[in-house]
């Protein structure tokens, strides 16, 4: 298996940083679907935010200011599967909300994230739980405030969340090439922060939360022929030791291995794993099927 | 010639010697002299650009209104439904549109989802009150929209996933100006809607609080009755369905014998004139904002029913002819 690069793409606060970090203490941990086979040369960025987690916080938000001492990461990989070892490479790009969110509401793209998505192997698009930064579609009652409104200087309300999602997967469509063996190219959407969520909704599962949440991004993945699509419920840690204490405590005290899930459904059943390299893998198709 | 040059930027006097304040060159105030003159010019460096380049970003295509040109693209590769939208200004056009996606937005709109839009940026700015007409309105439908443009008479795209049958339909809604639905009832200007021919369905929009004003109700189905003859006249022999949609039907109800007299006038016409009642917002309670709009939908995107003779009497079709073979529509052998 050669370089597979992976596209992330997500708005600003969702989850995207701390997901890599926490992907790659899970590589390095081994027992997951991948493994890192070596420490590449540049990891500085994602050292910053392991670091963050290993103190019970999560990693704040990527900011442009960053940029100076972020490049991509190139991990090695080693895939196992049906007992055969094979060696990969995961490329990692740099990650910046902003850019997308920027993307979305200009339709341009800085040109090296633009070779990225064009020679992307699959994708991986986020979307955080209850984040400040979601936004809802306008409802009637405001957007009729808003459409009656006469005055030529208009400020614009954000863009929705789920029509930027919708964007997002545009985006894919007129890039992401397909992939060198002729097969449908994967994206995998992770619904990140689980654990916040209540366990009327958590237990329903991320497909029926898009659907719930965000009906056109829901209508939109299921319209997709282009690519696979699978949805995955993240929690990189398993609870918020920001705003428990005794999960803090907990935390701290655990080898970090074992601690937080991906869910997905799986032929009507919510299946849950401790292997949080799933997503990925599926996506490089190093996991054939879920 | 003097070597001589001026701070007036007007001034000619270093190639013509003469002083645009009729001064003596020598002793202007203005004057620059010939040696500073001669640094400042050395002083540019020639070899740099005047302007740097503008950084040239990828872009992707705009999920914008579309144009003629995209329309009979997608059209080229996929069943598609243009229905036509006409009605005065502020009849609803908009709001109806906006409502309609709003309603998607919310996953509200009863035995249909939202599968894909072309023009999903559009939709979501004309919601959030970010497009108007800007001045003047456009005067030709646009041949393919940019990002940017003000508002472009082009078509909005929604593709719908109706659940009963798990269909995917794709739709091509235009949205136009008010003023092209008005001047097609005063002046015949129809070059601009030669698309309604291939329309699946034309809704005609009418405020429902004017027609039920018992000052403006004459006027108002003046000019509706006006439009469903231009319409008529534009699209023979093929019309499509004429749906009169009345908006604001939570401000003013029009009596039955109001509609009456319009589907009698189009039935004169030959036509059968559906008519849909909407709410796009509601100021009224009880009437939830949306009221209708999921009916329209559904029943414009009806298949349609075969109510004609079961084995039509006809002329017999000459021996060898291959229609003498065609099994009539909604038959069986």
């Amino acid at each position: 298996m050669s370089n597979r690069n992976l596209i992330l793409i997500g708005g600003p606060d969702s989850g995207k940083t701390n997901f890599i970090a926490r992907l790659w203490i899970a590589l390095r941990a081994g027992g997951g679907k991948l493994s890192a086979s070596g420490t590449p040369n540049e990891i500085k960025y994602v050292e910053g935010a392991v670091a963050h987690l290993h103190q019970g916080q999560f990693a704040p938000r990527t900011g442009q200011n960053l940029d100076a001492d972020r490049s991509s990461v190139t991990i090695p990989l080693v895939l196992t599967e049906d007992g055969e070892r094979s060696a990969a490479e995961l490329v990692v790009p740099d990650i910046f909300g902003e850019v997308w969110k920027d993307a979305v509401e200009t339709t341009e793209l800085p040109a090296e994230w633009m070779n990225q998505l064009e020679s992307a192997f699959g994708a991986l698009i986020f979307v955080r739980v209850l984040s400040k930064l979601n936004r809802d579609p306008p409802d009637w009652v405001t957007s009729a405030e808003l459409m009656a409104y006469q005055g030529d200087d208009a400020k614009l309300t954000d863009i929705p969340t789920q029509v930027m999602l919708c964007e997002f997967l545009r985006f894919l469509e007129l890039k992401l090439p397909n992939n060198p063996t002729g097969q449908k190219p994967r994206v995998s959407v992770l619904v990140t922060a689980w654990d916040i969520l209540d366990p009327e909704r958590s237990i329903a599962g991320p497909r029926a939360y898009i659907q719930e949440q965000y009906p056109l991004f829901a209508g939109r993945l299921r319209d997709l022929d282009r690519f696979d699509v699978s949805v995955f419920a993240v929690s990189i840690l398993g609870g918020d030791p920001e705003a428990d204490e005794g999960f803090r405590e907990v935390l701290l005290d655990s080898d970090f291995k074992s601690v937080g899930y991906v869910r997905y459904d799986c032929n009507g059943v919510i299946v849950e794993s401790t292997d949080l390299t799933l997503p990925v893998a599926w996506a490089i198709r190093a996991q054939a099927t879920l | 010639m003097s070597d001589s040059a001026c701070r007036n930027s007007e001034c000619t006097v270093a190639q013509t010697g003469i002083c645009l304040l009729n001064n003596a060159p020598d002793a202007c105030p203005h004057r620059i002299p010939g040696d500073v003159a001669k640094v400042g010019f050395n002083a540019i460096q020639l070899d740099e650009p005047v302007l740097t380049a503008p950084k040239d970003t990828p872009r992707f295509p705009p999920s914008a209104a579309l144009g003629m040109d995209d329309v009979r693209t997608i059209m080229g590769g996929s069943y598609g439904r243009i229905i036509g939208v006409l009605g005065a200004p502020d009849s609803g056009k908009t709001a109806c549109l906006v409502s309609l996606y709003l309603l998607l937005a919310h996953d509200r709109v009863e035995g249909f989802t939202f599968a894909d839009s072309k023009s999903l940026t559009t939709f979501d700015e004309l919601s959030r009150g970010a497009r108007r007409w800007h001045g003047a309105v456009p005067e030709q439908m646009t041949a393919h929209t940019e990002l940017g443009d003000d508002r472009s008479a082009g078509f909005l795209h929604l593709k719908l996933l109706r659940q009963s049958d798990s269909a995917r339909l794709n739709l091509f809604i235009p949205d136009l100006p008010g003023e092209w639905s008005t001047s097609l009832i005063d002046n015949n200007r129809v070059d601009r809607l030669g698309f309604l021919r291939a329309a699946h369905a034309i809704w005609i929009m009418v405020d429902g609080r004017s027609l039920a004003d018992k000052l403006q109700r004459r006027s108002e189905i003046h000019r509706a009755s006006l439009l469903i003859d231009r319409v008529v006249a534009l699209c023979v022999p093929t019309i499509p369905t004429l749906r009169l949609v009345i908006t604001r039907f939570d401000q003013g109800q029009p009596a039955e014998a109001t509609l009456q007299e319009l589907r009698d006038y189009a039935a004169q016409l030959g036509v059968d004139l559906a008519i849909s009642n909407i709410a796009s917002f509601s100021d009224a309670v009880g009437t939830p904002a949306g009221t209708g709009i999921a009916d329209l939908v559904t029943q414009t995107l009806a298949r349609p029913r075969y109510d004609g003779e079961f084995w039509p009497e006809g002329p017999v079709a000459a021996p060898g002819s291959r229609s003498a073979l065609r099994v009539p529509v909604g038959g069986s052998l």
